[in-house]
């Protein structure tokens, strides 16, 4: 009941066309801010901060919450449609949604994206509505060795990415997670492998390096086969996925949304692990784990359901306990604080207004978001039917414009030329370029809450640590798995080989 | 190993290790396993690269749980990874090189690149972009003038208006910073 009067109080807030605007601009705004590279969704809640200073605190809060959760899914478009993921965690939607676009599917792909992202936003909402202050209290209480632990879990996912070559794959994640060691050592302050240059302190920034891998290096790659007939690309269809594939999908995309949520909760964890974690589950879980990769439909509502719920997730502890789980929450923290707001349990009992018409409005931005995806992605998918003589050399200046709009610096857009190059050299030669972009993501994680574990209790924490000593176990097998299912592979390759002969 | 970390040491340990990424490659071209020299190489420049990263770890502080553990675990698994690829490599049961497409084109695309990031910084953003855009087209086989004309400064005007203006990214402006 008290629920249920909460909830009339902030269904009053939204009242009156005025937050019915303000929903819809902060939906439009966050998909095309999440659509262009470069924009990360902590950036998209920060600009229109200082314009919200004037608006009523409720309507101000709502609009950047807003933002945040649309750009999640914006950061598809991008993904699916020109391989270049608008956020980071857009990157596990590129594996399988621009094959999908390659085949001339955009249409489904960007239709998944849009289904499983506004379903896993309403998953993430209603848990966070229901379960916000215990699930906070929990998560708190993990210690530095189940944050190892769940990021060495992130890196396992890396076996859903190898399909032929595991070894290839685990090199390419050591290659990601080496680089992340580049810059100050965030325990000890020591300065590494920077070989003196300033800019390379702060390490590899995320976005010119996704960016360079993904869409830079597809570039090359289409250079180094290009025919010099300037034609469009293949024929591309705007059909949405049928009811019989949604609901071949609707498994996935409900699982996906509870493992987003539930690792968005987890502060430091947030939506990229969120989704290389479900793309994982997923094809272990799939009947078709071979379609992984090549445009699954199930890839990308698993990487959509997730990135899309870890929101709901990542608001838990903002508003349960006024802890900032990313760096977005710690943007929206600051524009709480702004409006003398401070999140926390007080803010649940002192202002129902504001923390249910937030929630009002992110049940009422997801239908809004289906209804623009729906319409829009007529006109996005229009992007890819411009020649390829216009497409390539436009990506190539989009990926320096987002390179450099990240930190306004010119030493990301080389960076970015960087891993273009990398990127391509790696296709060429048969290594995924994604275990890269997973070791890059976990690696500062991986290395805080192991040292840090280390450091307070020693190398027998991973194992009096019940949690954290489970949890590496199934890691453990998880990277074993797939090379002894490789090996095995090899053998019954070899027997038939060798008994044709005898034949 | 202390010596190979900093200095003349290190610049040594660098040579050591491009020789020995030029003499893997050689020794590559010129054998029967000449068809996978590039799947050979790719793994020698990872290994290299952890290589020269594991001298520089020696001048770290030594602590529990220091600055150098973690980067020592990732080039012990690399150097590990990559000599079994390697053995997978020498041994054939990798894939072949495949076979070379316009390597030139994607050269010449990548000086481009090169030279539009200098030119950012000489000319500004919005005049070499104008030149990058125009010339990449070209390259891309587009002969219709109107359209690389329409495109390269419909892009420029669309940075300007959103990323300059709504979004205060302080694009270079090269020289003309002085006019405006």
């Amino acid at each position: 009941m008290e629920l249920f009067d909460s909830f009339s109080i902030g269904l009053s807030v939204l009242m009156g066309w005025k937050p019915v605007l303000i929903i819809i601009v902060g939906v439009v705004v966050g998909i095309l801010a999440g659509a262009m590279p470069g924009l990360s969704p902590s950036t998209a809640v920060a600009l229109p901060v200082p314009f919200s200073y004037t608006m009523e605190p409720a309507l101000a809060l709502i609009l950047l919450t807003l933002i945040y959760i649309a750009s999640n899914y914006g950061g598809s478009i991008t993904a699916v449609l020109i391989n270049t993921p608008g956020t980071p965690s857009a990157a596990v939607t590129a594996l399988d949604g621009y094959p999908l676009t390659r085949q001339g599917k955009a249409g489904k792909g960007l239709g998944t994206a849009l289904f499983a992202s506004t379903i896993g936003g309403a998953v993430g909402v209603a848990i966070l509505i229901l379960f916000a202050v215990p699930l906070a209290r929990i998560a708190l209480k993990f210690s530095q060795a189940d944050y190892f632990a769940l990021a060495l879990f992130g890196l396992a996912t890396v076996a859903s990415m190898s399909r032929e070559n595991v070894l290839k794959s685990l090199l390419a994640i050591l290659f990601g997670l080496l680089l992340t060691n580049i810059g100050i050592d965030p325990i000890s302050g020591v300065s590494r492998f920077t070989f003196g240059s300033d800019q390379l302190y702060d390490g590899f920034t995320l976005i010119p390096a996704l960016i360079g891998l993904f869409a830079v290096s597809v570039v090359f790659s289409k250079m180094e086969s290009w025919t010099g007939d300037a034609r469009s690309m293949e024929k591309v269809d705007n059909k949405l996925p049928s009811i019989h594939e949604f609901m071949k999908i609707r498994m996935t995309i409900l699982r996906s949304s509870v493992i987003g949520t539930v690792i968005g909760i987890f502060p430091g964890a947030g939506a990229t692990i969120a989704a290389f974690i479900s793309y994982d589950m997923a094809r272990k879980a799939s009947k078709t784990p071979e379609e992984f990769g090549k445009g699954s439909l199930e890839g990308v509502a698993a990487a959509e359901g997730a990135n899309s719920s870890s929101v709901g997730g990542a608001l838990v502890p903002l508003l349960a306990l006024g802890i900032p789980g990313s760096a977005t929450d710690a943007v929206l923290l600051g524009a709480f604080m702004l409006h003398d707001l401070v999140p926390g349990p007080l803010l649940f009992t002192e202002h129902p207004d504001i923390v249910y018409g937030i929630f009002c409005a992110l049940i009422l931005a997801n239908i809004i978001m289906l209804t623009i995806g729906v319409y829009g992605n007529k006109l996005f998918i229009k992007v890819v039917s411009v020649p390829e003589a216009v497409m390539y050399p436009l990506i190539l200046a989009i990926a320096v414009i987002g390179s450099f709009a990240v930190s306004g610096s010119m030493f990301d857009v080389a960076a970015c030329m960087g891993f273009g190059i990398i990127g391509w050299l790696f296709r060429r030669y048969g290594f995924p370029v994604a275990p890269i972009v997973l070791g890059i993501v976990l690696g500062k994680m991986v290395e805080e809450n192991f040292r840090r574990a280390v450091m307070m209790d020693g190398y027998a924490t991973f194992f009096t640590d019940k949690l954290a000593f489970i949890v590496l176990l199934i890691s453990f097998l998880s990277f074993i798995w797939p090379l002894f299912k490789n090996w095995k592979h090899h053998k019954a390759k070899q027997l038939n080989i060798e008994t044709e002969k005898s034949k | 190993m202390q010596y190979f970390s900093q200095g003349i040491g290190l610049a040594i340990w660098t040579l050591l290790l491009l020789a020995g990424f030029i003499g893997t490659g050689l020794a590559f071209r010129f054998s029967s396993k000449r068809e996978w020299t590039g799947q050979a190489l790719v793994p020698v420049v990872i290994m290299a690269l952890a290589l020269l990263f594991l001298a520089v770890t020696f001048d770290f502080p030594g602590e529990q749980a220091g600055p150098a553990l973690i980067p020592r675990l990732w080039i012990f698994s690399i150097v590990s990874m990559c000599l079994v690829v390697h053995f997978f490599t020498v041994r054939g049961r990798t894939d072949k090189d495949p076979k070379a497409g316009r390597i030139g084109f994607v050269l010449l695309g990548i000086v481009c690149m090169v030279a539009y990031y200098f030119a950012i910084q000489i000319l500004g953003y919005f005049l070499s972009s104008v030149i990058f855009l125009a010339i990449m087209m070209y390259m891309f086989s587009c002969r219709k003038p109107l359209l690389i004309v329409f495109v390269s400064t419909g892009w420029v005007a669309f940075s300007y208006l959103v990323f300059y203006k709504l979004l205060y990214i302080q694009l270079q402006l090269g020289f003309f910073e002085n006019y405006l």
